[in-house]
């Protein structure tokens, strides 16, 4: 290949910007880890720093002597991420394809209505109501999977642009002289062009159900909903128990038990164990986008 | 073309009704499922925006409880702090909407240009990465660098420049714009940015060929076929902000400044004065208040801004 | 537009709809609930006829019952098994068994919310002293006043009569209080050992203007700790606060107060005093920088060994004990102030009956019992005997832990004795000492103040108190850490109240306190 000059100076800046931004983003991951691993009193004393005077793992050791407990939340939260997310894309395709349609009746009227659901929000209150009351769904996985992330009107949205600016409509004509159903035309053109798209949004919803922790605090309780705390529902416990001791002055009487909370390293050690399954994930989706590539090369 | 009478088309028309719902019923049935999980968790709880109109009584439960009027809503009007919270909220979301999209489509062109393979893998995963980590722990972090007596800056950082004393970020509101636009971009760059990657990778190679053999360096061909090819997920993007303007990120504007009074006039935003208004009193009337004030005024901002686009380019609007 | 205006009306119709059917639906599972536990209310009710001493319960209590009781606290490995034996005791005399509810800090706020929004059963409810205002006016609790004549007998025997009416706002009664300390006043804490090397000891302390020499000294020795601590929400300048703040602090009764006079206590001498001396200390480097920003607590930090003292509100007859076992150093506490029996102490926590309960009397007989049950206190707080402790004196009724456990393996340790209904008939756990309950009822009859007893009603004055509170988050810490110039800030923090309309509440509340005195 012949590189101009102009090419090789293109991409000598783009790595030192890059490079820059990655810095920028690890630096952060590495005072966490860092932090989870010094000593608790030095972190108390000298605040968090990247080269501490102590280190110690008894953070991690507290961790694993919860083993049980952090194994099994981190199961839930794979299972419910699996779930709602593939149950979030499969719908979530099927809607925008419809509405990329360019002649599909009261196509405005869908996605107005979609769009609205953005826009108008009745409150935790009523949606608790809806969901305890007629759906019963407390104290269920399905209390995890079903409030609010399976579908998101800004992915429909974002999807269906996707589908109407990259995928042309001649090529749905085509197969549908050739005899197919929509149903066919979705799944043998739709979806493999669509797949940067959709791995993207499905990334977007994974991470969305992986980092929720709003579903569990308000959907599970007592002791048999603890059997189903995901793992940021754990570590969330954990915060807002110190930090609801922290701003209470009724806590004066509490001293005792707030000397039993799990420390500030240990805050920092759930929270690294808690991204850890997610940063060795995403290796593997590279090769998806890569995939999507190729395809966009192919369709040419 | 050959001309067509005006009773031929409506002809056709007319006949072809049947044919019409024969056609689309298999994509409406391929829609329904979204549809219905829309309606139930966003359509029915909506019904609960009546909250915002009275005084609740949970015994009487939500339909019997008496009206209130609109006095749910003064608190949100009456108070001095209405202009400032109202200024930051705004001005807030403007920034983060023009820096996210001109540093998303930057990294996103840089990106897509390098060939090593490794570095692109690592590059596109890297920009995702922040999502993991949460508001609470990144305050902490934040935190870390910010402190007063042990943070980064303040030890490492400003004495290079020959400042000895160091700042008292948390006391001083001047600083804390710049700050929280950086920590927002930090942590949400990801998003837009890979969806113009997505985008770009569907743009078609051909074109690009084209283009190279017509002479063009590689900095035109990204001024001529990458950017306009972004041009309608920009647009959608950001109207779909423009709906969420008066909204705000809670962790960012309370756990960050680590609910710091003296920063409050530029660290108050709607969403966190509600919550400290409310702290105390447990007023669900007043919080639906609050949460339909932010929605009607998205809605009515989304509804012009989606007007004006569909002048300038229909098929970028929204609806 | 036309397609428009037909969406919005479509919208507009199917969100009645919805509220329709989402309506019903709620009342079907209240009544669902009732169907699951076989009960008739109705058939209670008639049969009732206890009178006074609830424990040999003439009337036969039919149908069974099962009580959700929601508590603030951990849950244990063994919460279920308590639980169980819990209700062996209960069962052969009312019928009933009990299901706890563990609802830890951080989250009960907003799960009781919910659930008492709901149809979700939930019995006896924790209501914390600040909540019982909004409990009330959002109609989350039952009124009380009718069972406690009735029934309360071991309740008015153990907290004395007084005492278990103060959790009530404007004659509704929304809670039991619990027995635990029932005064406020303002003390410190100090590094023990330090304090001597110094050549000190705490009966130098008696006022605040005794700490510039004590801190200079102990500086000197040690220059880098921290001679003053606090954290965000909880600043020196906070525990320095010597009222009843009637819920707020937006208008207070100052304790020596005879009167009644509720002022705002920011204008005070006393409050600009003793933020000049916070600002004198943290700029002498007394008080840290970061100290509105830290969330790490007083006790964490001493622990780290990085503070030498704090302020304590209030001291009890442990606290020097207390606060050395939480920090792990030999801490000695000391009181500024003259003691006072106080409403937010007495009423720090309220147990009251949800509004989903469908036996109410039943479950305040049942709560009343416990309050003079000494076996059902000590299965709640320490668990089973044998199993998850052990009499180390009998007698004197001290225990401990068993051999071959400790505080990191056992599977029940409740440990919340402040919260429990009566803690006082339960057992003392090793470490305290053996007439701590003696100490605590000399401690309990100090002398209540003027408002002893008031709770106000916010719901007229929401408005304001939302601005209110703004305020208060931006000037408050601040000055309590000594960051800003008070002689600067005070005024402006006072016109900022003013403006967001203090006054109002201030008259609000001398309102509800003049017809409270005049019962």
């Amino acid at each position: 290949m012949i590189r101009s000059r102009e090419e090789k100076i293109i991409q000598l800046v783009s790595h030192i910007i890059l490079t820059g931004v990655t810095i920028a983003i690890v630096m952060p991951f590495v005072l966490l880890f860092i932090s989870s691993i010094t000593e608790e009193n030095t972190l108390i004393r000298n605040g968090y720093s990247f080269i501490p005077e102590k280190f110690s793992f008894a953070a991690y050791i507290y961790i694993f002597n919860q083993a049980g407990t952090i194994f099994r939340a981190y199961g839930i939260t794979i299972i419910v991420t699996i779930i709602g997310t593939l149950i979030n894309i499969s719908i979530s395709s099927m809607l925008a394809y419809g509405l990329s349609l360019r002649k599909l009746p009261f196509k405005r009227l869908i996605s107005f209505y979609v769009l609205f659901t953005m826009l108008f929000n009745g409150g935790l209150v009523p949606s608790y109501l809806m969901w305890t009351g007629t759906f019963k769904i407390t104290n269920t996985i399905w209390a995890l999977i079903l409030p609010n992330y399976m579908l998101s009107a800004m992915n429909i949205i974002l999807i269906r642009t996707y589908y109407h600016s990259s995928i042309p409509e001649a090529l749905y004509e085509a197969a549908e002289i050739d005899g197919a159903s929509s149903f066919r035309v979705f799944l043998n053109i739709v979806l493999p062009l669509g797949k940067p798209i959709l791995i993207t949004m499905g990334l977007f919803a994974g991470l969305n159900y992986w980092n929720d922790w709003t579903n569990g605090l308000y959907y599970l309780r007592g002791r048999s909903g603890e059997r189903l705390y995901s793992i940021q529902n754990l570590l969330n416990r954990m915060i807002s128990q110190i930090q609801f001791l922290a701003t209470n002055s009724a806590a004066s009487s509490l001293g005792e038990e707030a000397a039993r909370i799990p420390s500030a390293s240990v805050r920092m050690a759930i929270a690294f164990v808690a991204m850890l399954p997610v940063l060795c994930i995403y290796p593997f989706l590279q090769k998806y986008f890569q995939e999507g590539i190729a395809m966009g090369a192919v369709k040419g | 073309m050959p001309e067509v009478t005006r009773s031929q088309v409506t002809v056709k028309r007319k006949s072809s009704k049947a044919a019409k719902l024969k056609r689309w019923l298999p994509v409406y049935i391929m829609m329904a499922p979204a549809l219905v999980y829309l309606f139930i968790n966003n359509y029915i709880p909506m019904a609960g925006i009546v909250i915002a109109f009275k005084k609740m009584d949970y015994n009487s439960g939500i339909w019997k409880s008496p009206w209130y009027g609109l006095k749910n809503f003064e608190f949100l009007f009456s108070t001095q702090d209405a202009f400032i919270i109202t200024r930051n909220t705004l001005l807030y979301n403007l920034a983060f909407i023009i820096v996210n999209t001109v540093c998303g489509i930057l990294l996103a062109v840089l990106i897509t240009e390098i060939r090593h393979k490794r570095a692109k893998k690592l590059y596109q995963s890297i920009i995702l990465v922040p999502f993991l980590m949460s508001m609470v722990i990144l305050s902490y972090i934040v935190y870390a660098f910010l402190s007063g007596e042990n943070g980064f800056i303040n030890n490492v950082i400003l004495p290079l420049f020959g400042n000895e004393e160091g700042i008292n970020w948390y006391m001083e509101a001047k600083y804390w714009p710049f700050i929280i636009v950086f920590v927002n971009t930090w942590k949400n760059l990801g998003y837009g940015c890979l969806i113009y990657i997505a985008t770009m990778n569907g743009i078609d190679r051909a074109l690009y060929e084209a283009a190279s053999l017509d002479g063009a360096g590689r900095l035109k061909q990204i001024r001529h076929i990458t950017l306009p090819s972004l041009k309608g997920t920009v647009i959608t993007l950001t109207l779909l902000n423009i709906g969420r303007i008066f909204y705000s990120d809670f962790g960012l504007f309370y756990q960050v400044p680590q609910n710091s009074g003296q920063l409050l006039s530029t660290t108050n935003v709607i969403d966190t004065y509600v919550y400290r208004a409310l702290i105390t009193l447990g007023n669900t009337g007043m919080s639906a208040a609050a949460g339909l004030y932010q929605s009607l005024v998205g809605f009515v901002l989304i509804l012009i801004s989606n007007l004006l686009v569909r002048r300038l380019d229909p098929d970028s609007a929204i609806f | 537009m036309k397609t428009k205006v037909i969406a919005l009306l479509l919208t507009v119709v199917m969100v009645m709809s919805a509220a329709a059917c989402g309506s019903s639906s709620k009342e079907e599972s209240a009544s669902d609930r009732t169907a699951a536990t076989g009960e008739d209310v109705k058939k209670e009710e008639s049969k009732e006829g206890t009178g006074s001493d609830g424990e040999e319960a003439a009337a036969t209590w039919e149908e069974h019952y099962k009580i959700v009781w929601g508590y603030i606290g951990n849950s244990q490995q063994d919460t279920e098994r308590i639980a169980e034996e819990i209700s062996k005791i209960l069962e052969p005399i009312y019928n009933v068994s009990i299901e706890l509810l563990p609802m830890s800090w951080g989250e009960f706020s907003d799960q009781l919310t919910l659930m008492l929004s709901g149809s979700e059963a939930m019995d006896i409810v924790p209501v914390l002293n600040g909540k019982g205002t909004s409990y009330i006016n959002n109609g989350y609790l039952k009124d009380l006043t009718e069972y406690i004549d009735r029934y309360g007998n071991h309740m008015k025997e153990q907290l004395g009569e007084e005492n278990v009416y103060v959790c009530s706002v404007e004659d509704f009664i929304y809670g039991i209080p619990t027995y635990k300390e029932w005064c406020s006043n303002v003390g410190m804490v100090f590094r023990k050992d330090i304090l001597t090397e110094a050549g000190f000891t705490v009966e130098d302390v008696a006022s605040i203007d005794d700490l510039d020499a004590i801190y200079e000294a102990v500086q000197a020795l040690y220059p880098d700790m921290t001679m003053l601590v606090g954290r965000k929400g909880d600043t020196p300048g906070a525990g320095t606060v010597y009222a009843d703040q009637l819920g707020d602090g937006f208008g207070v009764i100052l304790p020596d107060d005879t009167v009644g006079t509720v002022v705002n206590y920011y204008e005070t001498e006393e409050f600009a005093y003793n933020m000049q001396k916070m600002y004198e200390f943290a700029q002498k480097g007394w008080i840290s920088k970061d100290c509105a920003t830290i969330t790490d607590g007083r006790e964490a930090q001493a622990k780290a060994g990085n503070a030498f003292s704090y302020f304590v509100q209030p001291t009890k007859p442990d606290t020097s004990e207390a606060n050395s076992l939480s920090t792990g150093y030999d801490m000695i506490a000391v009181s500024l102030t003259e003691l006072f029996r106080s409403t937010s102490a007495t009423a720090w926590l309220g147990w009251g009956i949800g509004r989903n309960c469908e036996d109410p009397e039943r479950v305040f007989q049942v709560l009343d019992y416990m309050y003079g049950s000494p076996e059902i206190m000590n299965l709640l707080n320490w668990g089973i005997e044998g199993e998850h402790y052990v009499f180390k004196d009998e007698e004197a009724g001290i225990i401990g832990f068993p051999e071959g456990v400790d505080i990191n393996n056992t599977t029940y340790n409740l440990n919340i004795g402040y919260e429990i209904p009566n803690q006082k008939i339960a057992y003392i756990w090793e470490g305290r000492p053996a007439d701590l309950w003696e100490q605590y009822e000399e401690y309990n009859a100090t002398d209540p103040i003027i408002s002893t007893g008031f709770i106000y009603d916010d719901s007229n004055v929401s408005t304001e108190i939302a601005a209110l509170n703004n305020v208060k988050e931006q000037y408050l810490d601040a000055l309590g850490t000594g960051a800003v110039d008070p002689s600067v800030v005070i005024p402006k923090f006072n016109e900022a109240l003013y403006n967001a309309g203090l006054q109002t509440v201030i008259d609000e509340k001398q309102a509800q306190l003049e017809e409270y005195l005049a019962k």
